[in-house]
């Protein structure tokens, strides 16, 4: 059972084979060959079918290649970060195999970049690292780095991350375009970039592999010139955090908590918020702390609330004043919460209370 | 050339291959009365800028050919025998690294088969057989032999030419 259901794929695996076509097309340097055949009949008697001479022509070798952003936006950054990408497929659409070169060309301050908006930088340290397909977009880790995309067969896609470093300082919403431009080169020996290839000129070189340019133009480079090209853009995308600090009376020692007064042995609720601007990115691990050390107040135990929806609401968790996994403490003088992430356009309130001497 | 076609065989088929050869060796040897002869020739045209920077479309033998460039046989035909050939057909299987695009000149009305060579008709009367079952009117893509039948006999002397378009996939 198990030998005949081998032998059936076998032979599903060798029809494959037989039946495989090219979307490039047919490879270069096969030869093509016709033969027609004649049947007729002398005096009603069937004569033997005479097979004409082969005609045969050897297919030439058509370059032809793509090059595409994998997605339609450009990849959000946060300055001063590393090992950023902004990735493309290379597509070998010729009926050979060939090697490409890999070039980078940044945009000109104030070009348009690719998906609209101006270049304002360029980004540092350029890069290029082949997708090993393990984890879907750059991997460090995981993704080659190379300089240039080595034997790649007819109608073969490699995903090419183009990796960089982003300069610090630069405000939200700068962005950093650039273009990849592959180059065909000959196949050559494996792990060394072919030789640069030419359309072979003037007539046609009969039983001879003729190299033809079949490529379109690209973002940056003329149709038929053996490269292809597109652009892609880093768009800056920072957290632009904010704190507000502000207080309110909740009780006093003479009129408890209707319309308290700020008099001595007065409670006084402190509250801090901290908000992250829209259109940037979320900013994870705040940590908000307020010294009360100098200030003529005296913390109340265990006040701290963390998340309340405002400053005069008291939907707030409570936590503990120990330095503990509850995201907030109290410690020398010192009030101290953190949030694991503000998202761009939201607020985050830290509340406690203090008594004032 | 009968070498050639051997050599490209299946070991099974060798042996009615080798009879085929024999029979045929043994008409050639003793001259056919009447003796047909066909040859097979491939072109495409070309555009060429002349020195006055027209372009101007030129056949020349089939040589710059990457996928996509359409190519053309001319097969010729000649009676250079003594007798006269009847019921006379031309049959030319499409290359497999070709797509049939037509039959070239009105003179002889082809016959097409897009299966294998099993049956012919007009392009427009055949069907081809989907994996589900159902059929769909077949396309010039689908064709895999050509054929042409002379009307009348072929007098010794007598000669002509059936062409067809094709693209190299």
């Amino acid at each position: 059972m198990k030998l005949s259901s081998l032998k059936y794929i076998a032979a599903a695996l060798l029809m494959v084979g037989a039946q495989q076509t090219f979307a490039a097309g047919t490879l270069s340097g096969a030869d093509v060959n016709n033969t027609a055949t004649i049947n007729y009949q002398v005096g009603g008697v069937a004569q033997p079918a005479q097979p004409s001479n082969t005609a045969t022509f050897k297919v030439d070798r058509k370059v032809n290649l793509t090059v595409a952003e994998v997605g339609t936006a450009d990849t959000t950054v946060t300055p001063g970060s590393t090992n950023q990408a902004v990735t493309f497929t290379v597509t070998n659409t010729a009926n050979a195999a060939l090697d490409f070169a890999l070039t980078v060309t940044q945009d000109a301050t104030n070009a348009t970049t690719a998906h609209g908006g101006t270049d304002d930088f360029d980004v540092t340290n350029v890069r290029f690292f082949l997708e090993s397909g393990a984890t879907a977009g750059f991997q460090a880790g995981e993704d080659t780095q190379i300089t240039f995309l080595d034997e790649i067969a007819a109608d073969a896609t490699f995903t090419v991350h183009v990796v960089a470093d982003i300069p610090n300082a630069q405000a939200n919403g700068n962005q950093s375009g650039l273009t990849l431009t592959a180059t065909s080169r000959e196949a050559g020996t494996a792990a060394a970039q072919g030789a640069a290839i030419t359309e072979t000129a003037g007539a046609d070189t009969p039983g001879a592999v003729d190299t033809v340019f079949a490529d379109g133009a690209g973002d940056t480079d003329a149709a038929r010139d053996g490269a292809h090209s597109d652009d892609d853009a880093f768009l800056i995308s920072a957290a632009q955090i904010t704190a507000a600090k502000s207080s309110r009376v909740i009780s006093d020692p003479s009129n408890g908590t209707t319309n308290p007064k700020a008099i001595p042995g007065a409670v006084v609720e402190y509250c801090i918020a901290v908000t992250n601007a829209a259109g940037g990115a979320a900013a994870t691990n705040v940590t908000v702390a307020d010294a009360l050390a100098g200030q003529p107040v005296t913390y109340v135990a265990a006040s701290i609330t963390l998340g309340a929806t405002n400053c005069t609401a008291t939907d707030g968790v409570a936590k503990t004043d120990a330095a503990d996994a509850d995201e907030a403490s109290f410690a020398a003088n010192t009030t101290t919460g953190s949030f694991a992430s503000v998202p761009a356009g939201s607020t985050v309130v830290m509340q406690f209370r203090v008594t004032i001497n | 050339m009968k070498i050639m076609i051997m050599t490209r065989l299946n070991v099974p088929k060798i042996h009615t291959c080798v009879l085929a050869i024999v029979l045929a060796c043994g008409f050639g040897s003793a001259k056919a009365a009447s003796e047909l002869r066909l040859t097979n020739a491939v072109f495409q045209e070309i555009e060429v800028k002349g020195e006055d920077g027209k372009v101007e479309r030129k056949t020349v033998p089939a040589a710059r050919v990457i996928p996509g460039t359409e190519v053309f046989y001319v097969i010729s035909y000649q009676n250079a025998g003594d007798k006269a050939a009847e019921k006379v057909a031309i049959t030319n299987p499409v290359p497999k690294d070709l797509e049939y695009i037509a039959a070239i000149g009105p003179s002889i009305a082809e016959e097409v088969s897009v299966d294998a060579g099993k049956t012919y008709g007009a392009l427009t009367a055949l069907t081809v057989t989907l994996p589900d079952g159902n059929t769909r009117p077949a396309k010039a893509s689908d064709v895999t032999h050509v054929r042409w039948k002379l009307a009348s006999a072929l007098k010794p002397g007598d000669e002509g030419k059936v062409s067809f378009r094709a693209k190299l996939k």
